[in-house]
This record gives structure tokens, sequence and C-alpha cells, in this order.
């Protein structure tokens, strides 16, 4: 499915979702290139987490458009039926904060699960590949293993596996390291960095500013259901011009 | 059709039946919670056996075994009287179990605080252990006197002249089945679902009381 | 001792028949009790409260009454074997009972792992079948065991309407006899052990659920409370109380 004029892998327009009265997003907009990685950092209650939920639909935003490679998916005025949502989410994973491996199953049944459920692998299929991502994230010696038997950290890559077993063109990250304990960051940081060297296009709600100036390409910076700030890494997260993202980002990084 | 006096006559005898295997099962629960609760093993393991043998036989085979089995002079002979013995030993085990829930639910640091402040055994029991434990007791207690209602349809089968008792007669007669055991049903759920929201509001409140004891 | 072994073997068709009963009763009430648990989370309020009217009636109406309702009751439209009956009573009642313990089970699942299913694009009915059932199989064993139990001493209602189970057995060898104390003890003697047998698989299954979902810290008190209250949490769920709670 390759397109000539090059468009964006993935393309959100005007997105705006309210929870009752409370807007949390105010029409926000956003190209990502193939390959690029984009960096969300904000305040808690700025609407990042729902921005990039509403991204492989788990909200369903009230407006805007949404548009992968070129193809329209979305109009959420149009109400889209659930077929398309479904062949949405085969093409946009995702990443939470809190893992949500599937308790009832083992590591490898994780990864191959949706394999053969959603993309129709054969059993042997879907085993080779899921054995395959899991000696990529580092954990050939836990693929029988149940969440519940794992770490924080080698959960979170069991979900990276599960996630990359889709062949997804964009993987969105939902602060995909807040859960873990500091020690065990560093395995799943360094996963990520392998993905986006490696071309993967990313989305990462993350509050890790090293891990951003390092792997991101753009910083997104959202304050109250808006787009505050949007630009290179470097310029933004080293030398924010504006205030508030300065002392945003010195509190993360620990400068005071 | 069923005649309303009738069934008010059939609810009378349920009742009777309720309320009496409900009292002879607070008799024999009391004992059975006690010794359930002491530190010699012997009365423990009594009370234990008790409580197996009471619900691991179907309530039906003990009204079956007291009326036409056993000869227990005037209990074997009443219907109504065998029902509530035998229904009452059933619910003993329960009630025992709500019992002993109750009082294990009462921490030991309000016994010791008690104690502390030179109450006798008397005082310690009816002005600082029942009070917390009673209603926790009620809660469940009132849980299983559903099931104890319910239960009460089974001595129709020994001849005990109660709701059921009557529908089936009137069945036999030509009454319309269907139409018959569904309003005597609807009779029990007039008991029955109020007496389950009692339950759960009381459980409710236990719980929160809990919770706000363990912080 | 003769006349006691002599009974103990032709109680035993009895009480095959009785344990048949209650395992066709549960084959059928545990998917229904599964389906109306399932409607119970339903985000339709109509689904929910045709539900919780049913599970109210079935769970309220005495067992035997039920037995008598589909018996003599369902007669006027099809002819119904004592079996028959017995499945379709005793099957609804156990679904209206083991209804809330689903219920509660299937909305304990973590709302996180429905999302991760969805965002790996898994159907609804992919999400039910691999995401939700084992979940709840895994949870729910326990207590359904507690219901079968009570299903199984149900059975003997069906003495009631002339069914040769373990109870009608005992008492027509008595009446053959003129011995009815012997064989009715005899056949309370096989309910206490069938009974106990399946309480300790309940016992085996808690363990298995404390394993595969207990955190060391909580496993001291969950045997504590196990102990005192295993019989007492049983029947609490079968009338809907403890965890089972229904709010519209």
């Amino acid at each position: 499915m390759t397109n000539p004029d090059g468009a964006p892998a993935l393309s959100a327009k005007n997105i705006c979702k309210s929870f009752g009265d409370k807007k949390i997003l105010r029409g926000i907009s956003v190209d990502v290139a193939k390959g690029e990685h984009i960096a969300i950092i904000g305040p808690s209650g700025s609407g990042k987490s729902t921005f990039i939920r509403c991204l492989n639909l788990l909200e369903m935003p009230d407006n805007g458009t949404l548009r992968l490679d070129g193809q329209q998916v979305l109009d959420a005025e149009l109400k889209t039926p659930t077929r398309s949502v479904r062949s949405l989410r085969k093409r946009v994973g995702m990443v939470f904060q809190s893992f949500n491996l599937f308790s009832t199953h083992t590591a490898l049944e994780n990864v191959s699960l949706a394999q053969r459920l959603a993309l129709g692998r054969t059993r042997d299929e879907s085993s080779t590949r899921s054995e395959e991502l899991l000696k990529r994230v580092g954990l050939k010696d836990h693929m029988d293993k149940r969440p519940g038997q794992l770490s924080g950290g080698q959960q979170q890559r069991v979900a990276i596996a599960r996630t990359l077993a889709m062949d997804p063109e964009v993987i969105l990250f939902d602060e995909p390291t807040s859960a873990i304990d500091p020690e065990m960051r560093v395995e799943v940081l360094k996963v990520m960095t392998e993905l986006a060297e490696g071309g993967m296009t990313m989305m990462m709600v993350t509050h890790e500013i090293e891990f951003a100036k390092q792997a991101a390409d753009r910083v997104m910076f959202l304050a109250d259901g808006e787009v505050m700030e949007m630009g290179p890494s470097g310029q933004i997260l080293t030398d924010p011009e504006n205030e508030r993202i300065r002392r945003f980002v010195n509190a993360l990084s620990g400068v005071i | 059709m069923l005649d309303p006096a009738y069934i008010l006559e059939g609810l009378w005898i349920t009742i009777q039946i309720w309320f009496g295997a409900l009292i002879v099962s607070t008799v024999l629960a009391i004992p059975v919670a006690m010794l359930r609760r002491t530190k010699n093993p012997g009365a423990r393991f009594l009370g234990a056996l008790w409580a197996w043998i009471a619900r691991g036989i179907p309530p039906i085979a003990w009204l079956i075994i007291i009326f036409f089995g056993l000869s227990l002079g005037i209990i074997s002979a009443v219907p109504v009287l065998a029902a509530i013995v035998g229904l009452g030993i059933v619910n003993s085990a329960y009630l025992g179990d709500s019992i002993r829930a109750g009082l294990d639910s009462v921490p030991d640091g309000q016994r010791e605080g008690a104690a502390s402040v030179a109450l006798n055994r008397w005082d310690t029991l009816f002005r600082v252990v029942l009070p917390q434990a009673v209603p926790v007791m009620l809660a469940s207690a009132a849980a299983y006197s559903i099931t104890l209602l319910k239960n009460t349809a089974i001595a129709s089968i020994i001849g005990a002249n109660e709701l059921v008792f009557y529908a089936y007669n009137a069945v036999q007669v030509g009454a319309d089945p269907l139409l018959s055991f569904f309003t005597i049903g609807l009779v029990y759920l007039a008991f029955t679902v109020p007496v389950g929201i009692i339950a759960r509001w009381l459980d409710t409140r236990v719980r929160r009381g809990t919770v706000k004891v363990a912080h | 001792m003769q006349f006691v072994l002599d009974t103990l073997v032709e109680l035993i068709p009895g009480l095959w028949v009785s344990i048949q009963m209650a395992a066709v009763a549960i084959a059928v009430g545990i998917p229904l009790g599964f389906g109306a648990g399932l409607a119970l989370n339903s985000p339709s309020k109509a689904l929910r409260w045709i539900t919780i009217t049913l599970v109210e009636i079935f769970r309220g109406f005495p067992a035997l009454l039920t037995l008598y309702l589909v018996y003599f009751g369902l007669t006027n439209i099809v002819t119904l074997g004592r079996f028959t009956a017995v499945m379709i009573a005793f099957g609804v009642t156990t679904a209206a009972y083991t209804a809330e313990i689903f219920r509660a089970s299937i909305a304990s699942v973590p709302k996180g792992q429905i999302e991760a299913a969805q965002s790996v694009a898994l159907s609804r009915g992919q999400i039910t079948s691999r995401i939700i059932l084992p979940h709840v199989l895994n949870i729910a064993v326990p207590p359904i065991i507690g219901i079968a139990i009570i299903t199984f001493q149900g059975t003997a209602l069906a003495y009631a309407i002339g069914a040769r189970e373990l109870l009608g057995t005992a008492y027509s060898i008595g009446m053959i006899q003129f011995r009815v104390l012997e064989p009715l003890l005899l056949a309370a003697l096989l309910y206490l052990l069938v009974t106990s047998l399946m309480a300790w698989l309940e016992i085996l299954a808690e363990r298995r659920v404390a394993r595969l979902t207990g955190t060391n810290g909580n496993r001291v008190r969950a045997r504590r409370r196990n102990r005192v209250g295993r019989q007492l949490r049983r029947d609490d769920r079968a009338l809907g109380l403890a965890e089972a709670r229904i709010t519209p």
C-alpha cells in the first residue's frame, strides 16, 4: 500500500473530544511522516492520553478526521462502522501505560493470539513470529510465563512484541514507562530506541525527557486540550522559548 | 382459580413453619457456634460434625427421615412439626456460621479494650462485642432466612397444608397449573424480595462499617 | 448387615439418576447463567431489567414450585418426561443462581485487557470468548461448584414428582421391605458423600484461583477466611449477597 505522493503515515485533523460538559480536546491536528517519531508531552489533564487513545479509536472523537497513508479512515461526523474501526486497529498499534497483557494467557499466547484471530495467520506462522519477536525484546526465556510471573519491564516488552506482531504502520505509546520501576525502565526504553532506529513510525506520550531528546524528531506540547507548541525536539526540550514549557521541562529533568 | 381465602390459610401455615424453624435453628445454632469457637479440639469436631451432617443431607431427605423414618412421637405425626424440626436442623448449620462470622468480625482489640477498663465478661459481651457482632450476624441470617422460607415449600411433600400444598391440590382438581403455581410463586416473591433488599442493605452497611474500623 | 449391603446395591442406580439429573441441570444452567451474566453487564437498560426480573423470579421461587410449574404447567403445551422437567426446572434455577456469579466475574475483567484486545483488532465475539471467558472460568469455578452442590441436593426434590432418583429409590425400597429408616439413612449417607466430595473439589479450585491470582500477602488471610466462611460465601453468592449485587 505504498503511496507515491509520500502522504503522511498518520494524519489527524481537528480532533475534538468531550466527556460530558468537559472539553478534553479542542481540535488537535498533526501529520506524522513515515518513519517519524513524535513525543507528546504536557502536564496531567492536558489531554495527551485522550488524544493518543483517539488515534486508535479507543475513544471515539466527537469531531475530526483521521487518515492513514493518505486514506481516510475516520470522519467522526459520519460515524464510521465497526468494520473499518477494526481495520484501522490492525494498522495502528498501541502500547498501554499498564501493559494490559491478557492475564489468562502466557507471554507467547499474548503475542500470537491476535495474529491468528485478527490477521488469520496459522498457528505455526504466528508462533514462529511470536518467538522471534520475544527474542528480539530479550524475553527468550520467559515465553511460557504468565503476566503475573513477569516484572513490569518484562510485561511491557511482551506488550510491545504483541503490538509489533500485527505489523502496524504506526505504533502509539501511552506513557509506556510510567508504571515501571525506574531500574526496569531502561530495558523498555532500549527496545523503543531500537524500534525508532529501525524506522518505525511512532507517537509516544512520555515523561522521559532524555529519551525524548534522543529518540523523538519532533515534540508536541499539549496544554488544556490544545497544541501549545510543536517543533524539533532539540529546540523544545533543550531551550524552550515558552516560559511554561521551560518550567515543565526543567521540572521533569530535575533542574530547579 | 385459586381462592384467596385458601391462599391466606396456606400462607399462615407457611409462616408458622418459617418462624418455627427459625426459632428451632436459633436454639440449636447458638451451642453449635459456641462449640466451634472453643479451644477444645473434641468440642470443635462435634460442632463441625453437626454442621457437616445438617447441611450435607438435602432438606427434603431430612423431612422424609423425620416424618416417615423415625418415631419421634408427636413430631413424626404432625407434618408441620416435622417440617419445623427438619428445616430447623438444616438452618442451624447456616445460622451457626452466621453467628461465628459475626463474633469473628469483632477485633480482639475490642475485648482487650473492655478488659483494660475492667468490664466483666457479661458487660463485655453485651455492651461491647454483641452490639458490633449482631449486625454482621443479621445480614447473613436474613439471607439464610430466605433460603429457609423457600425450603418450607418442601413441607407440602409430607402433607403440611401450606402454600404449595394448597396449590398442588387445587391443580389436582382442575385448577390451571401454570397460573396456580405462578400465583403462589408471587406470594413467595412478596417475602423474598423485600427480605433480600433488607439483607443487602444490612450487608452494605456492615461492610462499610468494617472498612471504617479496618483503616 | 446383609440388608444394608443389599440396599446399598439397590440404591446405586438411584444415585446414578441423581447425578445425571444434576449434570444436565448444570450443563443447561451454566451457559444460561453466563448469558444472563453478560446481559447484566450490557449497556442496554431494557435488557438488564428483563434479565434482573427473570433472575429474581427464579431465584425467589422455591425450586419445588419451579419444578411443579414446569412438570404440571407445561404439560398443557408439551408432554414432558420427569427427567426433562427436572432438567428444565433445575437448569433454570441453576442459571438464576449462577447469573450473579458470572455478572460479578465478567465485571471484574480489567477494562485495560478489553482495550488491549480492541487495540489488536479482535472482534466483540473474539473478546468474549478469548479474553472474558477464560478470565471468568478462572475465577468463577469455585463458587460455581458451590452452586452445583445446591443443584445436586435439589435433585432430591424430583422425588415429589415420582422420579426414581436416590431419595425416591430409597423410599420405595423402604416401602417394599417394610423397613423405612435404614434405606433412607443410607441414601442420606450417599448424599453426604457426594456433597463432601464436591465441597473438597471446591476447596481445590479455590486454592488454584488463589495461586493464579493471589499475592503471597493475601494468601494467609484468604486461607483463614476460607476456613470460616466458605459455606457462608457460597450461600451468600447464591442469595445475591457478598459481591453478588444487582445494580441496574
